[in-house]
């Protein structure tokens, strides 16, 4: 039991639990900011009853024609809060936010040695097209992870995988 | 055509500058921009682009010069504004873009980007009327672009933010009539629009009209973000009273999403202000459609048990969540609040909770959940429940022998059920022996329940960490109830232990900083810190837990790199994305950061750092004062009751009883320490003075060790007080130093005149002698201190600390050995530093002393 809810700036002074997790980039304040300001829907908190952080997901609708789709820049968990399906709960909302948008698909990196995420996404129904070599610094390569929205004809579908 | 061609010149001939101060070659940039200036000397980008290769050298006076220069020339063209833009920028000079723009909007008022570059200029600076006034110039310019309009809007809205009494009176209804206008032209074209004018509405209080637009047209267009419209409608009604209409949005909301927390609380609020108020099902309100909501809310106790009761058996044979389960704890709570008969039906807390470990007692979350309730249970009860879940659990040791779960699920159990127990406050019934005895369990519980983990990768968590946690509380309950460093030591063995195992486990290296900064080591702490990657914003959350030690343990170098200011670009995207809800949640947020606890004392403990450090002579001691800033006549002194304390205190995972762990309370208190810490330090200079020298010496037969029970320990305190003394040194030193300045131009008068009088020569004035003295007197004590803090770095000291060996470690345990040898180690070094910085202070000082005798 969780409450789900639109991430607000004063989220940025406690979410340590969820950010601690070295997995889990820490921005830059503009980085947070902008994504609130320009998509504040894509943005959003998970709260326990006692109130404490649990995680969040950040994302975004960019790209333009046939390439509008939703991304997702980050989605953690704290790791208390670990193996209770909210990871997948959050990844369900952007989709839905996607879908609102007429977003053809919606697509996300993850580092190809976060084999837990990897295991996640592909249960999602994610599957890699395309694994980007360098992308984050030190010696790991990353996977580029894409889904697609069930409400989109086919044809534009197949066009683009 | 004649023109386009001069501008392309122009920029060809710009282009090399530009490279030049994209890759860092400043130098070259400006020799650039000189080769340019010499063929066309009126180039005003060129200038403006040589002034950034020199403000970027530090060369501040002559490149601000040629800023004022063209700034007085009026410039208008995009590429020069824009590079002027970039130079006042990056030397925090915002009021001159505003003016630069001004000037610029004056000569051509119809440009709609130089409108547009001044408007956010005003946001910048928080100049709420001139945006206005900006955004209206623009709107008039483009009066079909909706977005200027609505900037002008929100201004207005900034304004009342700014001053309440005429936002009521004035702001408010101007920005809500020009608004109307837009909707009754329907000229509106974005959410944004919609939401600015709820806003408006709710900034005012004006429900019933909140009601009306969300129920509207204009409400149905709202479906950006997930259940706006329904949550908006929610806050509106439950601000009407409207208790049913709250209900039923809640009802539906819990429908799709049974396990939303905020969403059950607010749906129970509802049902029992109706239940409280003598809720009566008669439509009264006349329309259709409030008489069928009417229906459908859940008005009384019977109702909304038969709503759990569903949620609840509609999870049977499917996926369990843990909302509903919680939901009817807490249905039961407010029933039993209030004396109701159903409360025998639902059933007992203890009951209940039970119910939920059996259910979910294996998540870890599970602690969080029913400490929530623990409050309902009886002392009983609460045994009850703890002698339950351990039946549950299954690990209780048979005949002395240790049980080891069988898997994670039982181990998770098992520490849901000792964490309980915790919180419950059973740990602190214990004897010593026996918060030792159950200590030494958990850590060997903890190292067999590595073995789930070997699949892990480092990035994770070791299943088992929460046992050695538990097992450094106890040890730590011992350490407060002896007073034992042993302990303390011991804890922080274990902690070594468990970072190898678990290299990514935030809460061990947040205990163990706290723990080495207890006992004066400060020197393992940065490589903890910097290990979390903590950085940007949580520097000023979670900064405290390291930075309140570095100068206090004599760890100097450390202080000055740890210090990070915060900037702000961020207002201008909300008024350019149209997210204008978040412009004040932006604008409050900046004045959290500005005004934070941690930010005000980082800037002055470094204030106090620069005296310390980069003061050699007073020649130094005078740049590095005049590189602060400081004004003491003209400044604002800092706003204590302003003060926000952003400190993420509860961080730390800890079970202990609610009314120990009173964390409202400790961080009140906190607080203000913290604040009157900041108050004094303006004064401290002055107090210092005030303390007499002779205090400052030190008890050189004090060392680093002392003993305790027949034991030695390491005492923290020498370095401490040391530390304080060579704080006190530094300060006084500088001060001699102002008195040196003022004494030796009156000397040098004296010398003159009686050359002149040729007279015998009179006897110096006693002042100068009585200066000589006092610095004598400084210096004897620098060079005794000195000696002190030498006689503490363990190498020319016959200070063994590694004979401080805790005998209580077995010798078959070859790991915890190591990790305490370890251990000691870190902590010879950091003595080792601490030593070193304070000579190296000292020796400074006695240098800047031997120049001020007269």
């Amino acid at each position: 039991m969780t409450t789900i809810r639109p991430f607000r700036c004063e989220d940025l002074f406690r979410f340590n639990n969820v950010n601690l997790d070295p997995l889990t980039e820490t921005y830059g304040l503009p980085f947070y900011m902008q994504y609130l300001a320009h998509w504040p829907e894509y943005f959003q908190v998970l709260e326990s009853p006692n109130g404490i952080i649990m995680g969040y997901i950040m994302g975004k609708a960019e790209g333009s024609g046939e390439q509008w789709h939703g991304h997702v820049t980050a989605l953690s968990v704290a790791p208390e809060f670990r193996r209770l399906g909210l990871a997948g709960k959050l990844m369900n909302g952007l989709e839905e936010i996607s879908e609102r948008k007429w977003c053809y698909f919606v697509d996300l990196f993850v580092r190809v040695s976060n084999k837990v995420a990897v295991a996640m996404y592909e249960k999602l129904g994610y599957s890699v097209y395309r694994r980007v070599l360098e992308y984050y610094s030190g010696d790991v390569d990353e996977d580029a992870f894409g889904k697609f929205l069930v409400k989109i004809s086919l044809h534009l579908v197949l066009v683009n995988l | 055509m004649a023109s386009r061609s001069h501008v392309d010149v122009n920029e060809r001939r710009l282009r090399p500058i530009y490279d030049c101060l994209d890759n860092g070659n400043n130098k070259k940039a400006i020799q650039e921009a000189d080769k340019v200036l010499k063929k066309q000397k009126d180039l005003a980008c060129a200038k403006v682009l040589k002034a950034l290769a020199l403000l970027r050298m530090g060369r501040l006076p002559e490149g601000n010069a040629i800023l004022a220069e063209v700034h007085k020339s009026e410039p208008m063209e995009e590429q020069t504004l824009n590079a002027m833009s970039i130079c006042y920028k990056e030397t925090h000079q915002y009021t001159s873009i505003a003016s630069l723009y001004e000037a610029a909007a004056r000569q051509q008022p119809a440009n709609e980007d130089i409108l547009s570059c001044l408007f956010m200029a005003h946001v910048r600076l928080g100049n709420y009327r001139d945006q206005q006034r900006t955004a209206m110039a623009l709107h008039k310019c483009r009066p079909n672009k909706n977005p200027y309009y609505f900037w002008a809007v929100m201004s207005i809205v900034m304004q009342a933010h700014a001053d309440e009494k005429l936002g009521r009176t004035m702001y408010l209804p101007l920005a809500e009539r020009m608004t109307k206008k837009y909707i009754q032209e329907e000229k509106i074209e974005a959410e944004a629009e919609i939401l600015l004018y709820l806003i408006i509405l709710e900034l005012q209080e004006k429900w019933e009209e909140c009601l009306t637009v969300l129920d509207g047209p204009l409400g149905a267009q709202l479906g950006n973000e997930l259940n706006l419209r329904e949550t908006k409608l929610a806050i509106v009604c439950t601000k009407l009273e409207k208790w049913d209409r709250v209900n039923i949005i809640y009802k539906q909301l819990l429908n799709h999403t049974p396990d939303d927390w905020a969403f059950w609380l607010t749906y129970l609020d509802s049902g029992f202000h109706m239940v409280d108020g003598g809720f009566v099902c008669n439509g009264a309100e006349g329309d259709d459609g409030e008489k069928k909501s009417a229906s459908e809310a859940d008005h009384s106790t019977e109702l909304m048990w038969a709503y759990i009761s569903e949620k609840i058996s509609a999870m049977e044979n499917s996926a369990q969540l843990r909302g509903p389960y919680l939901a009817r704890l807490e249905f039961l709570r407010r029933l039993l609040d209030r004396k109701l008969d159903l409360a025998n039906t639902v059933g007992s807390a203890l009951q209940h909770l039970q119910g939920y470990f059996d259910l979910f007692g294996h998540k870890s979350c599970c602690h969080g959940d029913m400490t929530l309730f623990f409050d309902m249970l009886s002392e009983r009860e609460q045994d009850e429940l703890i002698s339950h879940m351990r039946e549950v659990v299954d690990l209780d040791s048979a005949a002395g022998v240790l049980q080891y779960p069988k898997d994670v699920n039982q181990l998770t159990r098992h520490l849901v059920c000792l964490q309980a127990a915790r919180t419950m406050g059973k740990h602190r019934l214990f004897t010593l022996e026996e918060t030792l005895a159950l200590s030494q369990d958990l850590l060997l519980l903890y190292r067999d329940g590595l073995n789930f983990g070997k699949e892990l990768l480092s990035t994770d968590l070791q299943y088992s960490d929460n046992y050695l946690l538990l097992a450094t509380h106890l040890l730590l309950d011992a350490w407060q109830k002896t007073g034992n460093d042993i302990h303390l030591w011991q804890a922080i063995v274990y902690l070594e232990l468990g970072i190898r195992e678990s290299t990514s486990n935030f809460q061990f290296k947040l205990l163990l900083i706290r723990l080495y900064c207890f006992k004066g080591v400060f020197g393992p702490c940065p490589a903890l810190y910097d290990g979390m990657e903590i950085k940007h914003i949580m520097n000023d959350t979670l900064g405290y837990i390291a930075s309140n030690h570095v100068i206090r343990l004599g760890h100097f170098m450390e202080a000055g790199t740890m210090y990070s200011t915060i900037a702000s670009e961020h207002l201008m995207s909300s008024y350019k994305f149209g997210s204008f809800g978040r412009i004040q949640e932006f604008v409050k947020f900046q004045e959290r950061l500005d005004n934070s606890l941690q930010y005000q004392s980082a800037a002055t403990e470094k204030m106090l750092l620069d005296l310390i450090m980069q003061t050699d002579r007073h020649y130094s001691a005078e740049i590095a004062i005049d590189y602060m800033n400081v004004h003491p006549l003209t400044d604002q002194p800092i706003d204590v009751s302003k003060i926000c304390d952003n400190r993420d205190i509860t961080i730390a995972l800890c079970w202990d009883p609610p009314h120990i762990l009173n964390i409202e309370e400790t961080i009140k208190a906190s607080r203000e320490e913290e604040v009157s810490n900041v108050d004094e330090s303006k004064e401290k200079l002055w107090s210092t003075v005030k303390d007499s020298a002779g205090e400052l010496r030190m008890d050189s037969g004090q060392g680093l060790l002392r003993d305790v029970n027949g034991k030695r320990q390491l005492d923290s305190s020498t370095l401490e007080s040391l530390v304080a003394s060579v704080e006190t040194i530094s300060y006084l030193t500088i001060l001699a130093g102002v008195c040196n300045r003022g004494l030796k131009s009156l000397k040098d008068r004296c010398a003159k005149k009686n050359k002149k009088n040729k007279g015998p020569s009179t006897s110096q004035h006693p002042v100068f002698d009585n200066f000589n003295q006092l610095v004598t007197e400084l210096s004897a004590i620098t060079k005794e201190l000195h000696q002190v803090a030498a006689g503490l770095d363990p190498v020319f000291s016959s200070i063994d600390i590694a004979s401080l060996r805790l005998a209580d470690i077995p010798e078959q345990e070859v790991l915890q050995r190591e990790a305490e040898r370890l251990v000691w180690s870190k902590v010879e070094r950091s003595v080792q530093q601490s030593s070193r910085e304070v000579c190296e202070v000292l020796h400074h000082k006695q240098f800047y002393l031997n120049t001020l005798l007269l």
